[in-house]
Formats: structure tokens, sequence, C-alpha cells
């Protein structure tokens, strides 16, 4: 956030693509990583983002395509030469090594001397409140502890990127929101560029300044969380952060000039005009279920449809509904619990009026 | 089950170990302390009722005359000086093939470790008597070493120290290999990955990460040459020189061909102590390794 305005790329991923035994998991991947940024590479299991992650950090190397980091040529350079460290999915901390030791492994590598590696170890230390437990070794430390130490060994390092693999992978539910807390915290206080690797779509909203799509080794679409939530560029994306309505149909503007998509079933989804959208070409309408407006009478919006309660979900601060409106077509749609008590005429099988505008409807290609 | 009754299993070990280990070791240590007689067995009853008297033939003279005796010293030294060359060899050379193993494509290991242990499909002797035949003055090593003008003369290989230290390696190599490997496949790799992340250059790695964390095998593998190297005797009276005196020949000679039991038990009996101290102190770092994964 406190970078975003600056323009100096912290790594540069330029048409990067990467086959393992002839299959292909990276083609032709570009991609700019802003300085200072926390930046969540986000995808399904083999869609390439953990291969992208270990191609930044030299333990991989790139079939074609080039990697600067910090304006620096580095794409065959071995991980050693890296200004970027890696937090591994199982931590790969050192069984032998004390939580001192494991931290200052890195310094003592690079031959620091003993007082200043002192001072930095005592530092990420207590920036990731292990100030404790230095002497004990990694087995005797609890899962959340274990990742506060690799998180630490990286950090001490100052690195101008840091690389996290899936770091939540091995933590439980709780403690796992407590750890994107403490890391989006350790992110503010020490300005490093983060990059995370996640499948989990939560993790990535609330945790990255910005994030990258990634599906069967491409990146699909990159922009800030709301960006990508609000103006999903394809379906998957649209599917793939939170819930959402599609509409298939074909695009087209009527007598009086207004622009909808009509379904197989007849109905019109009013839209706003689509750039770049011909009169008869197939496309989908999606709709976030908060965008949907319900009403026991017409909702007033340009589209409206009539239809009947199949099922409702009760979660105390909203309603999960959902209407069928034909065999074919079921609608989802939020309600924002105010009072605390649902509206009476909202109950399985009554008949109601679900409706959006256009401006809340995302026309996507086919 | 029920906690009070033992396994089957420690019970089958337990027996085994009686039987096989405390047993002998008994009877060593006793024919240790036994005094030599002219019958056969070429040893005095222990124990004989002689007058209405119960007397005990027991004497530490053996055991003082294989300590003090300069010849039983320079055995020792020479078998020691042999095993500890072997293992060092061993691992040296062990290290780095177990090492490849372990690195090789999954599908490739169960045939290189299958090569690694293919000596053993031929008897242990005859692979001994065919280096007899490949170091002999005109066997086919001395002919290519002439051939290729490195010498003018055939080298007197055979019957020497090297000749034995070379076979010794050769025999035990595989002793080697097999506990190292499986130490290090287990290696997890990620940790080597992690190591380079993190700064540390190759020669690095190996040194604070690999080496230490392979020690238990390293440890295993050289014990399991080193036990039964010491003791070794078929190599050097085959390929050695026979000026030079080691345990097993000194043993072989006192129990066979001097029938002086009593000196061949006190050999083996100091012989079994040198082996416990390595294998203790074995123990102890193997302990401490696991300590430090799992405590």
């Amino acid at each position: 956030m406190t970078t975003a305005q600056t323009t100096t790329a912290a790594v540069s991923i330029r048409e990067v693509s990467k086959a393992f035994d002839g299959t292909a998991v990276l083609n032709s991947v570009s991609l700019e990583i802003r300085a200072g940024e926390f930046l969540a590479l986000l995808g399904g299991s083999g869609c390439g983002k953990t291969t992208l992650l270990r191609i930044i950090a030299g333990l991989e190397t790139p079939d074609q395509g080039s990697l600067c980091i910090g304006g620096k040529e580095l794409t065959l350079a071995p991980p050693y030469e890296r200004p970027v460290n890696m937090m591994f999915q199982s931590y790969a901390l050192f069984p032998h090594l004390s939580v001192t030791e494991n931290i200052a492994y890195g310094l003592r590598a690079a031959g620091m001397p003993a007082n200043v590696r002192n001072t930095l170890v005592s530092w990420a230390l207590k920036l990731v409140h292990l100030s404790a437990l230095g002497h004990r070794r990694p087995a005797q430390l609890s899962g959340g502890q274990r990742q506060r130490v690799a998180l630490a060994r990286c950090l001490v390092k100052k690195p101008d990127v840091l690389l996290l693999d899936e770091p939540m992978a091995a933590l439980d539910r709780n403690l796992r929101e407590d750890m994107q807390r403490e890391l989006v915290r350790i992110q503010r206080e020490v300005g490093t560029t983060f990059v995370l690797v996640t499948h989990d779509q939560d993790e990535a909203m609330s945790m990255a300044d910005r994030i990258a799509v990634m599906e069967q080794g491409k990146i699909i679409q990159c922009g800030s969380p709301a960006e990508i939530y609000a103006r999903p560029e394809s379906r998957f994306v649209a599917r793939f952060l939170g819930r959402v309505n599609l509409f298939e149909g074909l695009y087209a503007i009527d007598a009086a000039g207004r622009a909808g998509i009509t379904t197989a079933e007849g109905r019109v989804l009013h839209v706003a005009g689509a750039a770049g959208m011909d009169h008869g070409s197939a496309c989908t309408g999606a709709v976030r279920p908060e965008r949907m407006v319900l009403g026991s009478e017409p909702t007033g919006c340009a589209t409206d449809f009539v239809g009947t309660v199949e099922d409702l979900a009760y979660f105390g601060d909203i309603t999960r509904v959902i209407v069928r409106i034909d065999n074919a077509t079921r609608i989802e749609a939020t309600q924002v619990n105010r009072t605390g008590e649902r509206a009476t005429w909202l109950a399985r099988g009554s008949s109601v009026h679900i409706g959006c505008e256009p401006a809340d409807v995302v026309v996507l290609l086919a | 089950m029920n906690a009070n009754r033992p396994p089957l299993g420690a019970l089958v070990t337990l027996s085994w170990l009686v039987v096989f280990v405390a047993v002998p070791v008994a009877l060593v240590l006793m024919l240790a302390f036994g005094e030599t007689a002219d019958r056969i067995p070429p040893i005095a009853p222990l124990l004989e009722h002689s007058h209405g008297h119960l007397v005990a033939h027991l004497t530490g003279n053996h055991l003082g005359e294989v300590l003090r005796d300069p010849l039983y010293q320079l055995a020792f030294a020479n078998a020691l000086r042999n095993a500890v060359e072997t293992t060092v060899l061993c691992a040296l050379i062990g290290f780095p093939i177990a090492y490849a193993i372990a690195l090789a494509p999954e599908r490739r290991r169960r045939v290189y470790l299958l090569l690694a242990i293919l000596p053993f499909w031929t008897s242990f002797l005859m692979r001994t008597y065919a280096w007899i035949g490949l170091l002999r003055d005109s066997g086919p090593l001395n002919q290519l070493l002439l051939a290729m003008g490195i010498v003018d003369r055939p080298v007197h290989i055979l019957y020497s120290p090297a000749a034995v230290l070379l076979v010794m390696v050769y025999s035990y190599l595989p002793f080697f290999i097999l506990p190292m490997y499986a130490v290090l496949e287990k290696l997890p790799r990620d940790l080597l990955e992690a190591a380079s992340d993190l700064g540390a250059r190759p020669a690095y790695v190996f040194r604070t990460v690999t080496l230490p964390l392979s020690l238990p095998g390293l440890l295993a593998g050289s014990l399991l040459v080193f036990v039964p190297a010491l003791g070794e005797y078929i190599i050097p009276d085959l390929v050695g020189n026979s000026d030079t005196i080691m345990l097993g020949g000194v043993l072989w000679t006192e129990f066979f061909e001097n029938r002086d039991w009593p000196t061949a038990a006190a050999l083996a009996a100091v012989a079994s102590t040198l082996l416990i101290v390595p294998t203790l102190i074995v123990r102890q770092r193997m302990a401490q390794a696991r300590a430090g994964v799992s405590a």
C-alpha cells in the first residue's frame, strides 16, 4: 500500500515457460511484482503457482523467458545468490539445530560476525514473539511456533522479496486466521515485498494488496481483491472468488436501445452496455448474490423475475436464499439480517420477486 | 494384550540373544580363565572334586599374557590399524556412492542398489581367491600396468598390506553403502533447498545439513564394517604378507595349532571389549541424533 505509487518492480517475470517431463506447467507467464506490495498467487492445485514461486527462488530454472529481481537479470542464478527467501510449506526447519541456530543459519552462511548476527537474531525472535523459545529444537514447538521460526529465519536475512508457499496449509482453522493477521502486521512492519502462494481465495482476499489468479499455467487476471471480485474477466475468476449467479445467453439490444442478455428460456437480464460486444453474440452475465434484490412485490429493478423460494440458510448475520425461477434456473441471493428476524414473507415455498440493476451485472465473453 | 505377558516377539528375541550371544560369551570368558590340560578338550575342568573338596582351576595368567606379550600387542595394533583404515576408506568411497544412489531417479535406484549388493551372489571365499589371480605378478593388473608403460617390471601387490586393505575395502563396502543409503534416501530434500535458499553454497550445505543429518547412517555403516574387519582372518591369510601378524591369524594359531584354548579365548575376550567401546559411542550418538529430531 505504502509503495503503490512507486514504479520500481521488485520482481519482473517475462514470458516464463516451464515443463516437467513434457507437461507444460507454466505457459508464457509475465508478471510485475511491485516493491513493498503483498501479492497473492491464487489458483487451484496444479495451476503452476508453486512452480512460479520456485522459479523466483531459483529452485527451478525456467525453460524460456527471463526473470529480474530488483532490476538485475537473475534467470539462471543459483538460489544462494538471490536477494529472496522462501518460507516452505513444510517450513523445512533444520531438526538438528535450535530455534536460534535455525534463524542464524543464513547469517552464518553469509559469514556475518557473531555480534551483528546475535543482534539480528534477537530482533527476528522478537518480531515473531518467540524470544523465550530460542533454545528449543523444532520438534519441541507447536505448528504455529514452527511457522514463526520459518518466517523469522527468512526475515532475518532482510530479503528484497519474501516468498511464502501455502504458509497456512499445516495450521488448524483458528490458528490460521490469527497467523493471517500476524503476517499482514509483519509485512507492514518490515515493508518487505511478500509473494504468497495460496489456493484459498479468502486468504488471498483478506491478506493481499493484489491477487494474480492462475489457471493452467497462465495468469488469467491480476488486480486488487476488490477489482477482481467486482470485475472478474472470466467465468473461472467469477466462480473462483466468492459466489456468483451466471446467466448464459445472447447479447441483445432492444428497440429502446437498452442492452440485455436473452437466456435460452427467453428471459432478459438487463445489463449496462458492454464495449466490443455485438448484437447476437454469446455471453454470460455474472451477478453476485449480495447484489440481488428480494421482495414480496416487484422489486423495481430493471431486471425483475418471479420465482419460488427453494431453500433458506440462516447464518446469523446473513441469510442465503435460493430462488427457483424455472426448472433450469436457480438464483442465489444474500439478505443481510438487520433486525435479527427474518421477513415473514420470506419462507420456503413462498412466491417472491428477485431482481438486479444493469450496473450490478458483469458481462463475460461466452 | 495382557500387559503382564511379554509379547511373543520379545520372547523370540530374548531366546535368540541368550542362545547365540549370552551363552557363547559366557563360554569364552570361562575358557579365558581356564587352564590348559593334556586331554580332549585341551582344558582342565573349571570345577573338580578332589579328595572330597571342590577345587576351582581358574587363572588370570592367559589374560595377563595376552595383554602384556608384545607379539599379541602387535597383532592387536595391526588388526586395529587395518580395521580403521578399512572403515575410513569404506566411508570415503561409500558415502558418495550411497549419495549418488539416493539422488538417482526412483526407478534407477533399485538397479543401483542391486548392483551394490551383487557381489554377495558369489561366495566370499571365491571372490577373495579371484583377487589373488587379479593381483599376482603375471595377473591382469600387472599386465595392464606393463602394457601402458607405467611400470617396467611387475609390481608385487599380492601378499602385501596394500592387497589386504584393497580386498577388505572391496569386501566390506556394501555393508557401509546400505545403511548410508537408507539414511540419505530419507533426508528431506526441502531442507537442502531451504539451506541453499538461505544463502548457503553447496559445500556449506553439505557440511552443516547433509553431514549432521546423515550421521546415524555414517555411524551404523562404520560399525558394520569395523566390527567384522577387526577380527578378519581369511583376507590377511590369503592375500596378505605372512610376516604381518594379525589378530585373526594369531587366534587361529593359538586355537587350532597350539591347542591353547584359554589364550585363544582371552584374545577373543579382549577383542570383544575393544569392539564394545565404539559400539557404545555409536549408540550414544544415535540416541542424541534421535533426540534432536523427535524430542
